[in-house]
């Protein structure tokens, strides 16, 4: 800690004498009535431009009617902080306050008869000062339907993202083709920090406590820092709203599988110079069901909070959150195998070994993590530039249970506790020679330990681990081009200390440095036609787990890059920690390259995004040998480093077809290969199509406001698989004696990809007459019942994905 | 004024933030006593008229690591004579004795054998490995009245030779019962030597 303490105290200074000057310079006045407002109003409920809504000034006459686009601008206003208010026949009101230095971007008005609220999303949000990036959006309607669901899953719901799952409850978005440490999320703001290397660790982050959640397509590393090879997840709580009454929402929900009961509240109220947000969630799930049988082990219990405050002042704003997440969640049973016997046995049978009756219990295997997220930031605003502090502090706790022997069944067999200090200092600059832009610091602070009592050696070293970073990003914008350009220095520091087998002490000291940059241009073509492209470079260091992992996982062995070597004979030995000097690790470099078309028109949207991803160092696993150990016979896979391409493209569009009916369609194609060995990689998403419609009927009875939904999606096989080598075929090599792996180290996978499938859900929305501010639904996911294996889950290999599903959920608002 | 204010606040809290952070560092991870690992596994067998016991052992020094364990020689019985087979597992990285721990929760653990046909008279047959309820002599039973295997009786047949193989099944949460077989649980021994009967 010394190090970094002294680097501090010499930093600190500076960065306060920064902060002094720009103040002063605050304090000088504006001119005369030159103010402007402007924005572009779109249907909640549909994304697509509302026309002819009324902008007025709140307590003036001053205003002015939308266009067809649903652009508008006011011009020479002399105020510069006023309410704003939005109205359209037929669409809920929305009284917005106000300040010269947050833009209108987006304002989106809900019709009445939805259970949504009209919000608005100011520019910075949205696209974290990328213009030239892919960035999209999941439609809050989509959002409000399905917020029950995992973050994940969730995600998986904007084209190019899918899902990386272990079994219902655990499940991760792979951004086109990568995931874990290739996939930056960003919370509120803030980098989540948790550990990412796992590909059974889901983002403990609840998505029904947050509004808006998008992703960015590029590589965003220079704006976020390392990792974000694949993309970045920005996931936004509700903007907290001065001079706004008292309002909130009560949510209640039963799911008829794994008979869960969730809840969740929000309540938000702000005065003149104070806004507060407060919110909260429940789950309880037993075990889920496939068609046909139990999956024993399934349940989740979740419980989740979140506090935010903010002060607004003409200058300035200071926002404060907190939120809390807790999480305990089963693994299915019958995934738990021992050595190659087992697991051939738990492949072979047809309903999973172990499978019980329904019950609420969460045995091992299982996982509980608990996720505290502090942050405190502050803006300051002037004329044309803005200066912004945001100190953020996580605390990560994660413990794995697995089915032991004894008392030890009762200890985790992984505990540890990673604590994020991370300090962001942004300065917007004003406007130079037409070139506008922000200049960043980024601090980064983590200590990661291991929790005593456990009884294994532990899988990853303690470490600490400090980064900086320092960026550029520019952009200019001249006619309807804007060129847009981004530097960024990262420095990253690692001290680690970890155990051999033999309970030996190891310890490093290891850094890396990067330059990341961005060029990326973006076209207005003409009115509601927009180009992007934008091409980025990104790394990541390798992640401790890469360098120090050791031992059994499940059914097979792992030795990380500094734990194994190949002797002379050609055999592998795991007797010695490496340092760099015996082997040297670069950090994965990779460059993405983004192009998007989109339109938008009165009737119908269309976006269609290409990407190239070329990644050089690519960390990956491939297999090395069967060991026979005392507990029987175990394929052991080594670390190792390799090139990657990926090359995909995202297609999705929509047509109102009429005031009644709606339609969506997307689609996801994604293409890799491991170049440096010419192989396929395991686990790639296949293609899938998906195809909404939309059905408003209007009223029948009492029930107001029907909206029927039917939602379509099929997914292929995946058909760049590797070769497959069942676990009976390393059994019998084992037995003759047989290496495998010595004339070809190709990457192999248990079974083969399953087949394509096609599933169908369906819901209703509605309110009932007298009883305005309640919303219903009823939604069966699954109607067919029909059963399927996703090939990027982890438990496909035992169980069948979820059966059908019926969804009851009733909302209050007030 | 009011504006420095705002930042000293600001500024309080990062130093505060790095106090936090200053606090728990160089620190190394707690040593950890693998207790479930299991490196040797030794069987004795005793012949019932007295001779001395002759023993066999597999190794396996480098436990999770690549290296393949060593059943230390092929084990060689005498021919027409009645053993008592008894299993002693140790972890040596942890110089331990398993085989108490799997005395103590006898009611989740059992020793499946597989040999080959015919070289005991007694159990007959191939072994329980494949079928629960083929021949074997189990001398010790848990609460349940179950059998566990620590000490199992053997009676080989005339010369001969083929393979012994010895499994240890990990049966918790009520998995063990009066017809469990070797399908059921995780495998925490699985050790093939050669046998030889002169």
């Amino acid at each position: 800690m010394k190090p970094l303490i002294k680097t501090l105290s010499k930093t600190l200074p500076g960065i306060a004498f920064f902060l002094v000057s720009v103040s002063d310079a605050i304090a000088q006045k504006p001119d005369s009535c030159n103010y402007e407002v402007s924005g572009v109003i779109y249907d909640l409920s549909t994304n697509q431009p509302l026309s002819f809504a009324s902008i007025q000034i709140k307590d003036t006459n001053v205003g002015t009617v939308a266009d067809e686009n649903g652009r508008f601008i006011i011009t020479g206003l002399c105020e510069k902080e006023f309410d704003i208010v939005f109205s359209h026949l037929g669409f809920k009101r929305l009284t917005h306050h106000h300040d010269p230095h947050h833009e209108l971007s987006q304002v989106f008005l809900a019709p009445e008869d939805v259970a949504l609220e009209s919000v608005i999303i100011e520019g910075e949000a949205l696209e974290g000062d990328l213009n030239s990036n892919t960035v999209t959006k999941l439609s809050t309607q989509v959002f409000e339907n399905n917020q029950t669901e995992s973050l994940g899953d969730l995600a998986a719901r904007i084209t190019g993202v899918s899902v990386l799952k272990t079994g219902q409850n655990i499940v991760k978005p792979i951004i086109h083709g990568l995931h874990s440490n290739r996939v930056l999320i960003v919370n509120n703001g803030i980098r989540h920090e948790f550990q990412n290397w796992g590909q059974e660790h889901a983002p403990e982050i609840d998505p029904s406590l947050a509004e808006h959640i998008s992703i960015i397509k590029g590589a965003a590393t220079v704006r976020f820092g390392p990792d974000a090879l694949g993309g970045v997840l920005l996931i936004n709580p509700p903007e907290m709203e001065m001079v706004s009454p008292l309002s909130g929402a009560l949510n209640l929900v039963g799911k008829s599988n794994g008979r869960s009961g969730e809840g969740s509240f929000r309540l938000q109220k702000g005065y003149d110079k104070l806004a507060f947000l407060a919110s909260g969630s429940f789950i309880r799930q037993g075990d889920l069901k496939a068609p046909g049988y139990q999956l024993t082990n399934t349940g989740k219990l979740e419980k989740s909070l979140a506090l935010g405050a903010k002060y607004h002042s003409s200058h300035f704003d200071l926002t404060g959150f907190y939120s809390h997440f807790d999480q305990e969640l089963g693994i299915l049973r019958g995934s738990f195998t021992g050595n190659l016997n087992d697991l051939a046995r738990a492949i072979e049978s047809e309903i999973p070994q172990n499978t019980g009756d329904f019950s609420y219990d969460i045995d091992s295997p299982k996982q509980r993590v608990i996720h505290d997220l502090f942050k405190l930031s502050g803006e300051w605003h002037k004329e044309n530039q803005s200066f912004l502090i945001q100190y953020g502090f996580q605390v990560n706790q994660r413990q794995e249970f697995d089915v032991r022997r004894g008392t030890n069944n009762d200890r985790p067999a992984i505990d540890l506790e990673l604590f994020s200090h991370s300090l962001d200092v942004e300065w917007d600059h004003p406007e130079w020679n037409l070139w506008q832009g922000v200049i960043g610091v980024q601090w980064v602070y983590q200590d990661n330990n291991n929790l005593p009592g456990t009884n294994t050696i532990p899988f990853i070293p303690n470490y600490n681990n400090t980064r900086f970073g320092v960026f550029l990003i520019e952009s200019r914008t001249f006619n309807k081009n804007t060129v847009e350009l981004g530097l960024r220095y990262d420095f990253q520091g690692i001290s680690v200390r970890g155990r051999a087998a033999d309970n030996d002490l190891f310890s490093n000291d290891l850094s890396y440095q990067n330059l990341s940059a961005t060029i990326g241009f973006k076209k207005d073509v003409k009115e509601g036609h927009v180009f992007r492209t934008n091409m980025g470079t990104a790394w990541r260091p390798p992640n401790v787990s890469e360098l120090y992992s050791f031992g059994r996982h499940q059914s097979t062995f792992e030795y990380g890059l500094w734990r194994y070597e190949i002797n002379e004979n050609n055999e592998v030995t795991a007797n010695r920690i490496l340092t760099e000097q015996d082997r040297e690790v670069p950090s994965e470099v990779g460059i993405k390259w983004v192009s998007s078309y989109e339109i938008s028109q009165q009737n119908w949207q269309a976006d269609v995004t290409g990407y190239i991803n070329l990644i050089h160092n690519f960390i990956y696993t491939k297999p090395a040998g069967i060991t026979q150990n005392i507990r029987g016979a175990f394929p052991f896979f080594i670390y190792d480093q390799t090139d990657a391409l990926l090359i995909g493209v995202d297609f999705s569009g929509s047509y109102r077809h009429n005031e009644k009916f709606n339609s969506t369609f997307n689609a996801g194609i994604l293409w890799a290969r491991d170049v440096g060995n010419d192989e396929s990689f395991v686990g790639l998403p296949p293609i899938n199509l998906g195809y909404l419609l939309n059905y408003s009927p209007g009223s029948f009875g009492l029930l107001l406001n029907n909206r029927l939904e039917l939602d379509l999606g099929y997914t292929f096989e995946q058909f760049q698989a590797p070769r497959v080598i069942s676990v009976n075929q390393l059994l019998e090599a084992k037995e003759s004696d047989i290496d495998l792996f010595e004339s070809n180290d190709e990457v192999f996978d248990f079974l083969a990809p399953p087949d394509g499938y096609f599933l169908m859900d369906v819901s209703w929305g509605f309110q009932i007459k007298n009883v305005p501010d309640l919303y219903g639904s009823l939604q069966i996911k699954n109607v067919l019942d029909q059963s399927f294996r996703n090939y990027t889950d982890r438990l496909r290999y035992f169980a069948d994905d979820l059966g059908r599903n019926f969804i009851v959920s009733f909302k209050y608002k007030f | 004024m009011k504006k420095l204010n705002y930042l000293s606040l600001l500024a309080g809290f990062l130093l505060f933030g790095l106090t936090i952070a200053g606090c728990d560092d160089d620190d190394e991870p707690p040593v950890e006593n693998p207790e479930e690992v299991i490196t040797d596994v030794t069987l004795t067998f005793t012949p019932v008229g007295g001779a001395a016991p002759i023993t066999a052992t597999a190794s396996d020094p480098d436990g999770e690591g690549p290296q393949d364990l060593k059943p230390d020689g092929a084990i060689t019985l005498d021919a027409n004579t009645e053993y008592t087979m008894t299993i002693e597992l140790r972890n040596e990285i942890e110089d331990e004795d398993v085989t108490e721990e799997i005395e103590d929760e006898d009611d989740e653990h059992m020793f499946f054998f597989s040999f080959t046909d015919p070289l005991f008279d007694s159990p007959e047959g191939d072994g329980n490995y494949d079928n629960r309820s083929d021949p074997l002599n189990y001398n010790d039973k848990d609460e349940n009245d179950n059998p566990v295997g620590l000490s199992t009786s053997w009676t080989t047949a005339g010369a001969g030779s083929g393979t012994f193989r010895v499994v240890l099944k990990h049966q918790p949460d009520n998995l063990k019962t009066d017809t469990s077989g070797s399908d059921v649980g995780a495998s925490e021994v699985d050790v093939v030597w050669d046998l030889t009967i002169l």
